[in-house]
């Protein structure tokens, strides 16, 4: 009788040093993995935010694309409009063969570095 | 039995190997969320470089509509250019700063640039951008040629009237070639033909459906009368080729000048009255047209050639005045004299190569007036504006 207490004395619990190595351990990789989920979420925010400034830029090249070729938006010379800045040359101006290029850059701030994206694009005449 | 079972029972160091296990479900639950971030942030990249290659196939469609334009209005075939265009070498290079290249196609049908069955041209522009990005477009344009409304050799608001032993006929000044049936004379009133009068082309009296001043010179804001007015600031009459027979907006070329050649510089000239003695030959000194915009009288006496060497596309005379124009005799003339509104009076051996507009229009024994085809285009789309919609566009 006395043995068989002795043995389910032996099995219940965990012993200190048990406890403390498993611990250490587990804080070890849980630090690693909230390291892995910061980034991941950092990540997934500088994606959305990309893909949310490309909409911005697109949209601003499509209007103006869509805008009629002598439009006031497309004079030459530096326009600005929110985060856009976009800069209209006229090549062979008053000839037959001309055309505008535009060269429109888009700003933003990335947790506080500033980013652009620069779209270059021609309009010639209907 | 017991020593077999003894050690699965002995539960010591199990919180070791939960904490593991747990932890590498973790790391594969991180890993996961990492790589879901990484792709992401792949696409986002891939989207935007898509989108410049898109943008720079794009732009190569608006450039190559801008050298369409360009090569079509100077060909000096424009019938041929368009049929060749997809055999003929064009000049697409791009602009600095663009990546894209363009190819040019053929349409299955090349038209006839009327209205119904415009011309057709057909490119295929592909468009780079970092990362191996590209996209390619097919898009066709239409092109439409519209005449200008100097379609007759003679028109006269009010009258024509041509006596007896004169020519009317055609030519093309770009080939030298005679253009049978094209010599037309149309009026507003009667035409008048003399005895051996011989027309190459059609002869319409009393018509009351071409505007008598189509290109807009006495109506305010019109395109000739917008031109005329620029023309009054900016006129070139100090050009030192005609200064010295020039008092204000007058030119007055006298007869102790007989004999001199005066060459024009291109450009517009702006008079209240001309009067020229007899033997001047006028020439256009270089490349370009010459424009005179009159507000008066213009008489020149015999034995004048003017622009005998040059197309008469290139030598105009525009007349807002109710006063005449008139030509003694063994005039040669190459050139457009646009006077809706004045009387045009050549004397005897006229030789005039272009056309002429007037309200009564005459021209005296021997005359010799050939059309020039071409004059049909002066104000017609294809020495200006031409349109090139974009008629189909895909994505390939």
């Amino acid at each position: 009788m006395a043995n068989k207490r002795m043995e389910i004395k032996r099995e219940s619990g965990f012993t200190l040093i048990e406890i403390l190595i498993a611990m250490s351990v587990f804080a070890i990789a849980i630090l690693g993995v909230v390291a892995m989920q910061t980034s991941s979420i950092r990540g997934n925010m500088q994606a959305r935010v990309i893909g949310e400034e490309m909409l911005d830029a697109t949209s601003r090249v499509e209007a103006l694309r869509m805008l009629a070729y002598s439009g006031s938006d497309l004079t030459d010379g530096t326009h600005t409009d929110g985060n856009a800045t976009w800069v209209v040359s006229t090549v062979n101006s008053g000839a037959v063969g001309e055309y505008k290029t535009v060269v429109l850059t888009h700003t933003w701030q990335l947790r506080g570095v500033a980013k652009s994206y620069s779209v270059s694009f021609i309009k010639s005449e209907e | 039995m017991k020593s077999l079972a003894l050690p699965l029972r002995n539960e010591r160091g199990i919180a070791l190997v939960a904490a593991l296990v747990i932890m590498a479900l973790l790391i594969v639950l991180g890993t996961i969320a990492l790589n879901a971030t990484v792709s992401e942030l792949q696409v986002s990249g891939n989207e935007l470089r898509n989108r410049l290659a898109f943008y720079a196939a794009e732009s190569g469609a608006q450039f190559a509509r801008s050298r369409i334009r360009d090569e079509f209005a100077a060909a000096s075939n424009q019938v041929s250019f368009v049929t060749n265009f997809a055999s003929d070498t064009h000049d697409f290079t791009p602009p600095s700063g663009y990546a894209f290249s363009i190819t040019p196609g053929s349409c299955s049908t090349v038209g006839s640039g009327t209205a119904a069955d415009p011309y057709c041209f057909l490119i295929e522009s592909t468009g780079t951008a970092n990362g191996n990005a590209s996209a390619t477009i097919e898009v066709m344009f239409h092109l439409e040629v519209s005449e200008g409304p100097l379609t007759y050799a003679g028109y006269g608001k009010s009258s024509i009237s041509i006596a007896k032993d004169s020519i009317i006929d055609a030519y093309d000044s770009s080939t030298g070639s005679v253009v049978s049936g094209a010599g037309d004379l149309i009026s507003g009133g009667d035409v008048d033909l003399g005895k051996d009068v011989v027309v190459d082309g059609d002869v319409t009296e009393n018509v009351t459906t071409v505007a008598s001043d189509p290109l807009g010179l006495l109506t305010s804001g019109g395109v000739l009368d917008t031109l005329f007015d620029a023309a009054i600031v900016s006129n070139m009459n100090a050009d030192v080729a005609i200064s010295p027979y020039v008092t204000g907006t007058v030119l007055n070329i006298p007869s102790t000048a007989a004999g001199s050649v005066i060459n024009l510089a291109p450009g517009d000239y702006y008079f209240t009255s001309i009067s020229i003695a007899k033997d001047i030959t006028i020439n256009i000194s270089g490349p370009g047209e010459v424009n005179i915009y009159l507000d008066g009288k213009m008489d020149v006496k015999k034995t004048i050639n003017i622009n005998t060497s040059g197309v008469p596309t290139d030598f105009s005379i525009f007349s807002k005045s109710s006063q005449s124009i008139t030509f003694n005799k063994s005039t040669d003339f190459n050139g457009l004299i646009y006077a809706p509104n004045a009387d045009v009076d050549f004397k005897m051996d006229a030789t005039v190569k272009g056309a002429v507009w007037a309200d009564d229009l005459w021209f005296r024994k021997d005359a010799d007036l050939s059309y020039d085809v071409n004059m049909k285009d002066k104000f017609g789309s294809s020495s200006g504006a031409l349109e090139l919609p974009i008629v189909s566009w895909r994505e390939i």
